[in-house]
């Protein structure tokens, strides 16, 4: 009897044991193949030079290839669509955007929602600003204020495109200031900032990354950020919230998965994203390539992204927005 | 700086490269700058720049290769190339034809890059003159091209091109962000990419055609003998084709810094004013060698027009050199107005680069020319599916998107109804290339003149423009009428 029992504690140790270590295997066995990470917009454009960039860092990771896979087209809903209705192993992930994701689910019958996706981290983001050139007529963004309050739709200011994220940022921007500006659509960043350097517009909606440089070179000025604190880059130019307007915008550039994806797959993914960017050397090449990176972990950036939900689906509402 | 070994030889690596990715339909030179950008990592960055130099220069040229000989212009850089590249192999030219591109496309980069090295400060400034107001008019005399693209009939030409107009409207309303004509196809609500339109447009009909006709005995020969003048630019063609490189490189030049105007629009701008100034117009279509020279002289003057933003404002003007600016980036170059002061030397061996990647890119083509031409010696049982795998691939390979495909095959129907009830393609494809422009401008204007559009005629760009395109429409009536 005695040594039946020894042997039922061994066999139930023994059990156990390998069972632990089944479990850890499991978890060690992802990935055990590459990871595809789509792109919703083209090679060479802001989110890809990102995800080229963070690819080989997670590959260290992981141990596994990650290669980056350009699906443009259709301001990203196809990239999107793609990620959302991927099989849900892990294999395939894809970067999403706040607000641009969540935006074109409020302007049109999107095939997905943002529920569809599970965040695994935050990688960029970059708070949106107002700039003019150093020569025009406006030098602070009280002299723009008071202009606009007596001349509601005269001065015009460039986006990136309709309801892209610049656009939005100036929608409510102008909502929350009380002020009217005739929004000029541009196909990216880069046009709109030829028309302002060559006086068509008076002032361009942005990101930080796209300015960085002019500014330090002199040719652009920011004269407001629309972020929750100064920005050392431009540490001379206030935040609308300094100024009592509490209008706060920017972009987020997040790698996401499959909502479906196992915890225990999601879990590895966001543990290496997370040791990526506290890695030094992946900072000094970000900084290098001038990539406003801004790492938030998984729980954060998922209450950003339904913060951000809500007041666009508001914005959405009170301006009377296009949907379709 | 450029001329070290290593560097050097990632120019020769980047134009080979090039040549190919430009020849195959669907990857365009804008694709293959971007596959190289990883490579420029921890290269010096003269190497890197010569790298991605080489490439970009010789991915221009390469699309007319095909666009000559199998009437598949790989880039919309080439969609003015097939006009009379192809009717030239059609008529045992081949080798004539190919030589005078890579001339052509040679010269075109040499003097695009001696405007950026000379003039570019002043170039920039006409650049920022460039508003809305002027693309929009811009493109309207783009469109006054399609009566000297309608080869016969005035009504067909038009029809052609209104049939453009009606397919650029497909996609998202820029102001509204509503997709048009999309039937809630969200594979359509970017449009009809132009390269997808351009394989359809011009490889299915050829495809089907050569499936109908009896294969005629090509004396293959003609084709090898190197002698044989219809294989070569003989000097005295060459000696009268000077003005027009000349005019080719100018249009190449101006309307590459013009941020957003694009290549394929400097081609048919160049193609148009040869033939104005021709004393024979009505020989273009048939396969002249001015009708070569001018699209493939504008199309490589682009490049060097094109770096006059990036280089002085720091602003792209093109989707090439949008992956430049992540490029230079890396690389830790900053573009800007400081760039030809505080980092002069970096300036200076970017358009260095430039000018031995055209070298590169002549040597290779004149080498090429010989392996090329092979490709017309296969008989059409081959030919065929050649043609029509590399349209798959290609219409495929541009968004990895298989509706793409589909799209492609539907146009290519589209194109041989077209062309066997002699409707001519090419006013459909202009006009494809240019409404987007104009519609978006359009919508610009109407915004920054507060609907007061009339405004534009206060500017004197506008003004000129306007001249122009009225003499345009002018004289292509005219010219329709001695015709007729």
């Amino acid at each position: 009897m005695k040594r039946l029992k020894i042997l039922v504690v061994m066999l139930v140790l023994v059990l156990s044991i390998t069972f632990v270590f089944a479990q850890a295997q499991t978890e060690q066995v992802f990935p055990t193949k590459g990871i595809e990470v789509l792109v919703g917009y083209s090679a060479g454009g802001a989110t890809d030079i990102a995800a080229r960039m963070v690819a080989p860092y997670m590959e260290k990771e992981l141990g596994q290839v990650m290669t980056v896979i350009n699906k443009p087209g259709a301001g990203g809903e196809i990239a999107h669509t793609a990620t959302a209705a991927a099989t849900a192993d892990g294999y395939t992930l894809g970067y999403i955007h706040a607000p641009a994701t969540i935006s074109i689910t409020l302007n049109r019958k999107a095939a997905y929602k943002l529920e569809d996706f599970v965040i695994i981290g935050n990688v960029v983001y970059h708070e949106n600003l107002i700039v003019v050139p150093p020569a025009g007529r406006f030098k602070t963004i009280q002299e723009v204020l008071d202009f606009a309050k007596k001349n509601p739709k005269v001065l015009t200011i460039g986006n990136s495109g309709a309801y892209a994220d610049d656009h939005l940022a100036s929608l409510a921007f102008q909502n929350t200031v009380g002020v009217e500006f005739e929004d000029t659509m541009f196909q990216g960043t880069a046009p709109s900032l030829v028309a302002l350097l060559g006086g068509h517009i008076d002032l361009v909606m942005c990101n930080v990354a796209d300015i960085v440089d002019k500014v330090k070179q002199g040719q652009l000025i920011v004269l407001a950020t629309l972020g929750a604190e100064r920005n050392p880059l431009f540490p001379d130019s206030p935040t609308m919230k300094e100024l009592g307007y509490n209008v706060q915008m920017g972009n987020y550039t997040t790698l996401a998965a499959p909502a479906k994806t196992p915890p225990a797959i999601v879990k590895i993914l966001q543990d290496a994203l997370q040791k990526v960017a506290n890695s030094e050397e992946y900072v000094a090449k970000a900084t290098e390539m001038g990539l406003p990176i801004k790492y938030f972990n998984a729980e954060e950036t998922t209450e950003i992204y339904e913060q951000q939900a809500e007041r666009l689906k508001e914005l959405w509402v009170l301006l009377d927005l296009p949907t379709t | 700086m450029v001329t070290t070994i290593p560097t050097l030889l990632a120019i020769f690596l980047g134009s080979l490269g090039g040549v190919i990715i430009g020849a195959l339909p669907g990857l365009s030179s804008t694709l293959g700058v971007a596959l190289l950008v990883p490579f420029t990592f921890g290269l010096e960055p003269a190497t890197a720049m010569g790298l991605l130099a080489g490439m970009y220069c010789s991915s221009i040229y390469g699309g007319s290769i095909t666009a000559i000989l199998i009437n598949t212009p790989g880039t919309g850089a080439a969609a003015a190339t097939v006009l009379d590249g192809y009717p030239m192999t059609k008529n045992g030219q081949a080798g004539k034809a190919l030589h005078t591109a890579i001339i052509s496309s040679f010269i075109g980069g040499m003097i695009g890059t001696f405007a950026l090295l000379f003039i570019a400060p002043l170039l920039s400034r006409i650049a920022l003159k460039f508003g809305p107001p002027e693309t929009f008019m811009l493109s309207i005399f783009g469109l006054t091209i399609i009566a000297s693209v309608s080869s016969k009939n005035m009504i067909k030409g038009i029809l052609a091109g209104l049939l453009g107009l009606l397919m650029s409207t497909v996609g998202f309303d820029s102001y509204t962000g509503f997709p048009r004509y999309a039937f809630g196809n969200i594979n359509l609500y970017e449009g009809i990419t132009l390269v997808v339109a351009l394989v359809g447009f011009f490889s299915i009909p050829e495809a089907l055609t050569l499936v109908k006709t009896k294969q005629k005995q090509i004396d293959v020969d003609i084709f090898i003998d190197k002698k044989s003048s219809k294989n070569r630019l003989s000097m005295k063609e060459f000696i009268h084709l000077l003005p027009t490189f000349l005019r080719g490189s100018v249009t190449g030049t101006m309307i590459g810094i013009i941020p957003g105007v694009g290549t394929p629009v400097a081609c048919f701008l160049a193609y148009n004013e040869e033939k104005r100034f021709s004393k024979y117009p009505e020989r273009f279509g048939t396969g002249i060698i001015e009708g070569i020279a001018a699209p493939e002289t504008a199309n490589n003057a682009v490049e060097g027009g094109s770096f006059v933003p990036l280089l002085t404002l720091g602003i792209p003007g093109s989707s090439q050199t949008a992956v430049y600016l992540g490029a230079l980036m890396i690389l830790g170059i900053k573009p800007g107005p400081e760039l030809f002061t505080a980092q002069a030397p970096l300036a200076y061996s970017i358009i260095l680069g430039l000018f031995f990647a055209n070298v590169m890119m002549l040597f290779i083509g004149i080498g090429g020319v010989r392996f090329f031409i092979k490709i017309i010696k296969m008989p059409n049982a081959v030919m065929v599916p050649v043609i029509l795998t590399f349209s798959i691939i290609g219409s495929y390979a541009i968004n990895g998107n298989i509706f793409d495909v589909g799209l492609m095959l539907a146009l290519g129907l589209i194109g041989y109804l077209m062309r066997i009830n002699s409707m001519p393609i090419a006013p459909t494809v202009l006009a494809l290339i240019l409404g987007p422009i104009g519609e978006v401008a359009f919508q610009q204007t109407v915004s920054i003149t507060h609907s007061k559009v009339w405004m534009i005629f206060t500017r004197p760009i506008c003004i000129v423009l306007l001249v122009i395109t009225v003499l345009s429409v002018i004289f292509g009536l005219r010219k329709n009428r001695i015709v007729e």
